[in-house]
């Protein structure tokens, strides 16, 4: 095969080549069962559409900016020293978080802002006897929500965590969970089809810095935005 | 298949919110990227091109670029979320095994003929191309079945074009070599049609 022959066939335009029904077999049209995901991929269409994180645009370096100083002023207040002064120079920001606090800089008003990574486990006390019996089938749909909504190693802590055990037990073992959530998402309605989006943080400005700085998003795709010359490592 | 113009607008208006133009771009890309991680994680590629999305949706936003750049953006997330899951089991990406046996597997799955056909070749093709190195396996499906240029497709794969050139090459004329050899059914492709 000459280098011509192969670009051609890489360009699909080679009718007879013994490798052409090959190559167009692999990007025949698609079946309805490679598009089994659609309506959970709208639902993070909408969810991400509606978001108020969405809305502002991550590239706009005064908006980085305003964030970086919305997370240091949070910080700061948290800290002892020139806490006062700090939040007080950021008192002209126009954020909803800081329109009451930064007057008269509080501890407990600016603390929730630089924990965006509370535990949503804590919010959801497990039902007391889960532990026996069979849990049911709304508990287990919560369950892989929230499990779905953690990243690769979130995930990877839930399955030691106790909280997850009866996800763990149901689907039998550990490295089957995410499969079996999966399965168990398909026929749900598509407004509750993976929720991570919905389950950040509500404070938008404070959450970006602390997300991005500890995400374990190993490739360069994110933080680059959607400019994907940056994107191949 | 649309034309790049007016994949450029779909793009565009996705990322105004148009739901029904992520729903077009969702269509269009996702059997793409599917069957390029089925060549990179086999069976685990339907949950990591669920995550893809996930992403894709979340920063679609932010995204610049054209449609061909989408193209490229979101093999370039798909492959990411595969080597996470790669990373994650500490395994390489694997041979999707013989494509024989995993044509007798597919074939006693499914009860309509046509349908059977039609999973079977397509299946068979990617079975096929995920025995070749890995190098050349994502180089071919980069090109062919994700539609990329050698320059795209070497950005994602962080080569030169040249690199993905050969790799592509090489990866065909093994291709040619193995389909030689494997009871491939192209009789069934050409009824296909």
């Amino acid at each position: 095969m000459d280098r011509k022959t192969a670009e051609s066939l890489l360009r699909g335009s080679v009718p007879g080549h013994p490798l052409a029904d090959l190559l167009s077999a692999a990007k025949a049209p698609a079946t309805d069962r490679e598009l089994a995901g659609e309506a959970a991929a709208m639902a993070a269409f909408r969810v991400a559409a509606h978001s108020p994180d969405t809305a502002i645009t991550r590239r706009n370096p005064m908006l980085k900016l305003l964030s970086l100083k919305v997370a240091a002023a949070a910080f700061a207040t948290t800290a002892t020293v020139g806490g006062v002064a700090l939040a007080a120079s950021t008192g002209t920001i126009p954020n909803p978080i800081f329109a009451s606090s930064s007057a008269k800089p509080s501890h407990s008003k600016a603390s929730p802002s630089v924990s965006p990574h509370s535990k949503p486990s804590s919010a959801h006390p497990k039902p007391s006897g889960s532990a026996s019996g069979s849990p049911s089938p709304k508990r287990l749909a919560d369950l892989c929500k929230e499990f779905d909504g953690r990243d690769s190693d979130g995930r990877r802590r839930a399955l030691d965590d106790d909280h997850f055990g009866d996800l763990v037990r149901k689907a039998g073992k550990k490295d089957r969970v995410e499969r079996f959530c999966f399965d168990f998402g398909k026929p749900r309605p598509s407004g509750s089809v993976k929720p991570s989006y919905s389950g950040k943080p509500q404070v938008s400005f404070s959450a970006r810095p602390g997300e991005n700085g500890g995400g374990d998003n190993g490739g360069g795709e994110q933080p680059g935005g959607g400019d994907w010359d940056n994107e191949g490592k | 298949m649309l034309a790049p113009e007016e994949l450029d607008a779909v793009v565009r208006a996705a990322q105004t919110g148009d739901e029904n133009a992520f729903r077009q771009l969702y269509r269009l890309q996702q059997p793409v990227l599917l069957r390029y991680l089925r060549v990179l994680v086999d069976e685990d590629a339907e949950d990591v091109a669920s995550e893809a999305w996930l992403q894709i949706a979340r920063d679609l936003h932010s995204f610049r670029g054209d449609g061909d750049g989408f193209r490229g953006w979101t093999a370039t997330i798909a492959r990411h979320r595969a080597m996470d899951l790669l990373r994650a089991q500490r395994r390489r990406p694997q041979p999707a095994g013989p494509a024989d046996e995993y044509l007798k597997e597919i074939r006693a799955d499914d009860d309509t003929a046509d349908r059977a056909l039609e999973l079977v070749t397509t299946d068979a093709a990617l079975a096929l191309i995920a025995t070749l190195p890995q190098e050349m396996a994502e180089a071919v499906m980069l090109r062919v079945v994700v539609g990329l240029d050698a320059k795209s497709t070497g950005k994602i794969l962080g080569r030169r074009p040249g690199a993905v050139r050969t790799a592509a090459y090489r990866g065909l004329r093994l291709l040619a070599q193995r389909a030689a050899v494997t009871h491939f059914p192209v009789p069934a492709l050409k009824e296909m049609r």
